[in-house]
């Protein structure tokens, strides 16, 4: 025994003696000697427009889709994506080219001797070389080949042109990612709502344009476009003003956009009525049904990778979270079917917009109850937006709505108490703000939104026009909570008093994680959290009522037994990782491909031939007539553009 | 042997203290900026959601105050309440299952219990059994039979021993399906006319009289207690069959079959009990590592036990509920391990006597 408190206590001391010399922090491990001199870059190297050319010259998207993506992809000519305004196959974009490249590199000025490096006589990027680090974090096999591709290419341009890849673990990458550190890294963007804005704005003055360290003289010109953009409300007049996005994007070059991946996605042959709209946190599940003959007929059986965060619709930022939300709470408008840009109203039944596009009006839906009894008033509706954007909090998805609401650059109520931002998601801070201001804070969040009972309308006023306004509330952030069952539950009473107090709320503290109170066709029925979500139909809802009675969400890590429970009938649809859709493929018995002109669908086709040693949609060969199929047990959708996209983005000032 | 008892549990605190202290120093290799990362999975989409973490957390105060207010916790500021304190069992909120760590231990630890009861039986009795066969037949069919067969089953690797298992008799046959309950069965069991007891589903399904449910927990356990069993067998018939030889070839043995006495009575009845003190410790061992979770196997057939949970949160870099279950892990183990080492001493009087 004493030895065991020996090696106890030495190790206790070994690590305290660890613990206390960390070593400091040495300069930029990533950027080599710092300096232009063949072992490093400098700092402001990205900052140069011709370095950034050349590498959007040097890098290969065909080889990016063939390895990544099997061939299902699409190289992204420009941030939007396929339909939106701004969207433009013949936008100017980069292509793989070496010997551009290499021009570009030769018109660059590192040394800033005004004369471009392939005439500088003293030499300059082009004879010395370069050194740099390329990051992704450890895992994601996306990132790594996409620094490997890049890597090989500029490699074979010069010699001296060396690219290392290095793979972090999670928490060095987001430290060195936050230290401003990272030269060059792959970004990551999941739309949030259907628009344009949404792919502009955080690769350019938003999130990620942040944290490209981005000149303000750029910046600037961006950003004019984009509040010229987001305020036009006429989609032509926007796509033309986006137009002049994309070409300033294609000049300054600020960052490659990658790729679209295509949907590839299965379900039992058994399932009809899905909705297939991307823009879906998740799937809809009220018009699901199951032919005869199906395994558990009147439920739908879900197997998922991981659990929701959050019930509460102000605070719920992830699809898992999200998909549930939309299933038992209801917004204001919603999506038309499988279109991600045509809205129906959904707890509205009408809505107008002023002709200078500032005030938008919603006619609310009257004997709309809760699942709890409540009556769905226009108050309730206003209450719950009051409430999102004074619940704010950096972590939740109410950013989305104060732009529009309370004017561009106030991402969060915060700033309406003070304009510095010194109190972003500190809610103890905020309590011992000024009374009076945060009052006040109050009382403008409840000017821009006004419920007339009387009149059964609720109207926003934004604080300037806002092209996307109906798809920043048709998503969970936009769901309508009962004020009298949040109040009775321990929420916000609606009380501008009170409202600092459930600022920045976290899911662990609130109250309204676990429990739900919607208008929506499902009501929750449990939810033990990390195994599986219940939903069961509610029979009181005021539209068409849903089909399943029964909806299991269950969470299910791992594949191999999601795998399992697709085979055995236990599921209806799981989600497959890209590594694992070859086991799934081999099981396919029918498939529908998109078609991109119709914007839907096709019909489906039997499959005859799956032949894995393909890519793209040639694995698959559909029955001619009178052949007869291979009977497999799943249906295969393929081939709809997602709405997650990757750009490579530079630091202009590397710390 | 009082004496014995006091002493070892004086050593708990000490060694659980230890291993708070452990923990903690582990966590502080990393910056505040590491520590926040794993409370996030992706990088936020807004840029300050980081600080917010840091100052939510604490986690930029000196190294003497954070470990206080992870052991005792903290006064909420504005509500007033006391957040965290491992002392009260806060161990903090898991991410990775959206509920403080103390209510995940809470719902998963009896579902790793039930499994542990159940599969301890075949578990050790067969592995026992074999050994002794194996022992008492050496170098026969059986014995060789034993050996191989056994050898195949520990070498095999968890996951693919679980993922075949599952492959066949769930994906093919549908005899045994993974989970915890069918659909059905679960609603009664959260519908409010089932009373839960012992919190043990098996257990709580027999004393509601409900003989469905308890057959239903029963068929879902049947694949992991088969995964768990044909794995650690090995490890039983290698240690019963060479105590059992080596007492064998005692001199007691020769004597009491000198003596006349029937073959059957000089196994079981002289040979075996002391051949099997050094199983005990085995089999002691064989309960803790259950108790712990059985990360892989309840992962592959998605049973919502400790290791699955354990699993889910190391694979999503949920650290705090890593921590609290190491904790937790670690608490069972001191525990399990007292348990053991009593019943040695009760078992094996040379231990109480040294």
């Amino acid at each position: 025994m004493r030895k065991l408190y020996l090696a106890v206590s030495l190790l206790v001391l070994a690590s305290m003696v660890l613990a206390a010399c960390q070593p400091q922090q040495p300069a930029n491990p990533f950027i080599g000697s710092g300096k232009l001199d063949g072992n490093g870059i400098p700092p402001d190297f990205f900052a140069d427009v011709h370095i950034r050319k050349a590498f959007s010259y040097a890098f290969d998207w065909e080889t990016f889709i063939n390895d990544v993506y099997r061939g299902e992809a699409v190289q992204a000519v420009s941030l939007p994506l396929p339909g939106m305004p701004g969207y433009d196959p013949q936008a100017p974009h980069y292509t793989l080219d070496l010997a551009k490249a290499e021009e570009e590199f030769k018109l660059a000025d590192l040394d800033k001797d005004g004369i471009p490096a392939g005439d500088d006589p003293e030499g300059d990027v082009w004879t010395t070389g370069f050194r740099l680090q390329m990051l992704y974090n450890q895992g994601n096999t996306t990132r790594q080949i996409v620094a490997e591709i890049m890597a090989a290419n500029l490699a074979e341009i010069n010699e001296k042109f060396v690219v290392e890849i290095l793979g972090l673990p999670w928490p060095a990458y987001l430290a060195a990612q936050r230290a401003k550190q990272i030269p060059i890294m792959t970004a990551g963007w999941q739309e949030d709502i259907h628009d344009p804005h949404n792919w502009y704005q955080p690769y350019t003055t938003g999130a990620y344009g942040g944290r490209q360290n981005m000149p303000d003289e750029l910046k600037a010109q961006f950003k004019e476009l984009l509040d010229k953009g987001v305020a036009e409300v006429d989609p032509a007049k926007r796509h033309e003003i986006y137009k002049q996005f994309n070409q300033l994007y294609y000049e300054t070059a600020p960052g490659i956009p990658l790729a679209l991946a295509t949907s590839h996605g299965f379900e039992q042959k058994w399932l009809q009525g899905r909705i297939l709209n991307p823009i879906f946190a998740g799937d809809y599940y009220a018009t699901m049904y199951k032919t005869e003959g199906a395994k558990n007929p009147n439920t739908i059986i879900q197997a998922t990778i991981g659990d929701m965060d959050t019930l509460d619709p102000a605070l719920a930022y992830d699809t898992a979270s999200g998909e549930v939300i939309q299933n038992v709470y209801e917004t204001l408008v919603f999506y038309d079917g499988i279109a991600t840009d045509k809205f129906v109203p959904q707890l509205a039944e009408s809505w107008e917009v002023s002709d200078d596009g500032t005030t938008w009006t919603f006619k609310i839906r009257q004997g709309v109850k809760f699942h709890e009894g409540g009556d769905l008033t226009p108050s309730d509706v206003a209450y719950s937006f009051q409430r999102g954007l004074l619940q704010g909090g950096t972590a939740s998805p109410q950013w989305l709505l104060t732009e529009p609401i309370l004017g561009v650059g106030i991402d969060d109520v915060s700033l309406l108490v003070d304009e510095e931002g010194n109190l972003y998601d500190d809610r103890e801070a905020l309590a011992k703000a000024d009374p009076a201001k945060l009052k006040e804070a109050c009382e403008t969040v409840k000017s821009h939104i006004v419920a007339d009972d009387a009149a059964g309308t609720v109207t926003f006023k934004l604080a300037q026009p806002w092209g996307p306004f109906l798809p920043t509330i048709a998503n969970s952030w936009g769901s309508v909570m009962d004020q009298q069952w949040v109040a009775e539950n321990g929420g916000w009473d609606g009380s501008c008093d009170t409202w600092q107090n459930y600022y920045a709320m976290t899911s662990e503290e609130d109250p309204f994680t676990k429990i739900a109170n919607g208008t929506g066709p499902f009501k929750l029925d449990h939810w033990t959290q990390g195994q599986e979500i219940v939903l069961v139909r509610n029979d009181a809802y005021w539209g068409t009522p849903a089909k399943p009675e029964r909806v299991v969400i269950s969470v299910i890590p791992e594949w191999g037994t999601r795998f399992a429970m697709m085979q055995a009938g236990d599921a209806d649809f799981v989600d497959v990782p890209v590594e694992n859709r070859a086991q799934m493929d081999a099981l396919v018995g029918e498939f529908r491909v998109y078609d991109m002109e119709k914007g839907e669908y096709g019909p489906v086709q039997e499959l005859c031939k799956y032949d894995g040693t393909k890519t793209g949609l040639d694995m698959f060969v559909a029955c001619k007539e009178g052949e007869k199929g291979t009977g497999g047990p799943f249906r295969l959708y393929i081939g709809r553009p997602g709405l997650v996209m990757d750009v490579i983005i530079y630091n202009f000032a590397i710390k | 042997m009082t004496n014995y008892i006091v002493r070892r549990l004086l050593l708990v605190p000490v060694l659980l203290f230890g291993v708070t202290v452990l923990i903690f120093i582990m966590l502080q290799f990393l910056s505040p900026v590491e520590r926040a990362a794993l409370y996030i999975r992706e990088i936020p989409k807004n840029e300050r959601a980081v600080e917010g973490i840091i100052k939510q957390y604490g986690l930029d105060r000196p190294l003497y105050e954070q470990y206080w207010r992870w052991m005792v916790g903290h006064k909420d500021p504005t509500t007033g309440e006391r957040k965290g304190g491992i002392i009260y069992g806060d161990f903090g909120y898991s991410r990775s299952a959206s509920q403080p760590v103390f209510d995940l231990i809470r719902t998963r630890f009896p579902n790793t219990l039930d499994l542990t009861i159940w599969a301890i039986a075949p578990v050790i009795l067969i592995g026992i059994w074999l050994g002794v066969q194996a022992a008492v037949h050496q170098n026969g069919l059986i014995d060789q039979a034993a050996r191989i067969f056994s050898i195949i089953g520990s070498s095999f690797p968890t996951f693919v021993f679980g993922l075949l298992v599952l492959m066949l008799f769930y994906a093919k046959l549908q005899w045994f399906p993974p989970g915890r309950l069918s659909d059905w069965a679960n609603q009664v069991v959260f519908s409010s006319e089932f009373r839960q007891y012992t919190h043990l589903l098996t257990f709580d399904a027999l004393l509601n009289g409900r003989f469905d449910i308890f057959l239903d927990a029963i068929r879902h356990m049947v694949m992991p207690i088969l995964t768990l069993s044909y794995i650690s067998w090995a490890t039983f018939v290698r240690v019963t069959r060479s105590s059992m030889l080596e007492t064998l070839r005692a001199e007691y043995v020769t004597t009491a079959r000198a003596k006349g006495l029937p073959e059957r009575v000089v196994i079981f009845k002289h040979a075996q009990p002391n051949a099997l003190i050094p199983v005990v410790t085995l089999a002691g061992f064989q309960v803790v590592g259950f108790l712990g979770g059985v990360v892989i196997t309840e992962t592959v057939f998605n049973y919502p036990g400790i290791g699955s949970a354990a699993a889910a949160a190391a694979s999503q870099l949920d650290v705090i509920a890593v921590l609290g279950l190491a904790i937790f892990d670690g608490f069972i183990l001191i525990v399990a391990n007292l348990i053991v080492d009593v019943l040695y001493a009760v078992i094996d009087p040379r231990v109480r006597l040294s």
